[in-house]
């Protein structure tokens, strides 16, 4: 009789333990073309591939907290912005993944949240727009007889 | 042996509401509405081509595949390889998280949106 309830045991260990470990609890991709308002008269020239990352903890009694955080995204921006001196991303892709330990093991509603962005993009730099060539002066049409 | 028979009702009633939520899952959505996904320089024309729509899924054990940029441009290829445009306008991007206990995790991306083409502007011949 007993073989049975040692396996069923040991699925209900192992069940526990995947719970109690936690998980992922959200995951999500926003293309964004780009990260600044481009100023007038200015072209966009692109530096190269950047990525950038950041994180941040959250503890909840009850509830979920602020999963989309902006100031973790504008943070995920810097970084990326950062390591090249540029001015802004453009045809970025922002990713959020969000973990959830479950301190509470669900019975009590107390969690821990990870919450991360990362941003992959083009690094770019404003730049004035040249001038525009003047024209030459169009020759004067022959006068008549 | 009665006492073995409720233990063993409890343990495959146990079971079976683990089954019961393993196979129910839980979902997670995130979405979003969008101009146009791609930078397009001041002056292009953007020439709509037509409605488009991909969704692609991964699954993995103990961990959920991030939805990053080398899924979305997957994605992105698969919607756009319909009409053979360069960009994607008024679309939608639809994230799905699937979880089965947290053993088992699924992510899937959809797009749906109208494909379009950029035309930039020819330059101007000089002296013109």
């Amino acid at each position: 009789m007993t073989p049975p309830f040692k396996s069923l045991a040991g699925a209900g260990l192992l069940l526990c333990a995947a719970l109690a470990a936690g998980g992922c609890a959200a995951v999500g991709v926003w293309p964004v073309p780009a990260t600044h308002e481009l100023p007038p008269q200015t072209r966009v020239v692109p530096i190269g591939a950047v990525k950038g990352y950041a994180k941040d903890w959250f503890f909840t009694f009850g509830g979920v907290p602020d999963i989309m955080h902006p100031d973790i995204a504008q943070a995920a921006t810097k970084d990326a912005l950062a390591a090249t001196q540029a001015d802004l991303l453009t045809n970025a892709t922002y990713s959020l993944y969000v973990t959830r330990i479950p301190l509470g093991l669900y019975i009590a509603g107390v969690n821990a949240w990870i919450i991360s962005w990362t941003v992959e993009g083009t690094a770019a730099r404003f730049e004035p727009m040249p001038p525009a060539q003047p024209s030459p002066p169009t020759p004067e049409p022959p006068h008549g007889p | 042996m009665g006492r073995d028979r409720t233990r063993r009702a409890v343990l495959v009633s146990a079971a079976g509401l683990a089954l019961g939520l393993a196979l129910a899952g839980c979902w997670t959505r995130l979405g979003t509405n969008i101009p146009t996904d791609t930078f397009v320089p001041p002056g292009a024309v953007v020439e709509p081509l037509g409605p488009v729509s991909a969704t692609k899924s991964v699954g993995h054990w103990l961990w959920a595949v991030e939805a990053d940029k080398a899924f979305y441009d997957e994605v992105r290829r698969m919607a756009l390889k319909q009409r053979g445009g360069d960009i994607l306008i008024n679309l939608k991007v639809k994230t799905t998280l699937g979880s089965y206990l947290d053993l088992y995790y699924t992510t899937e991306i959809t797009i749906e949106g109208i494909a379009a083409r950029v035309v930039m502007p020819a330059a101007a011949p000089p002296g013109s």
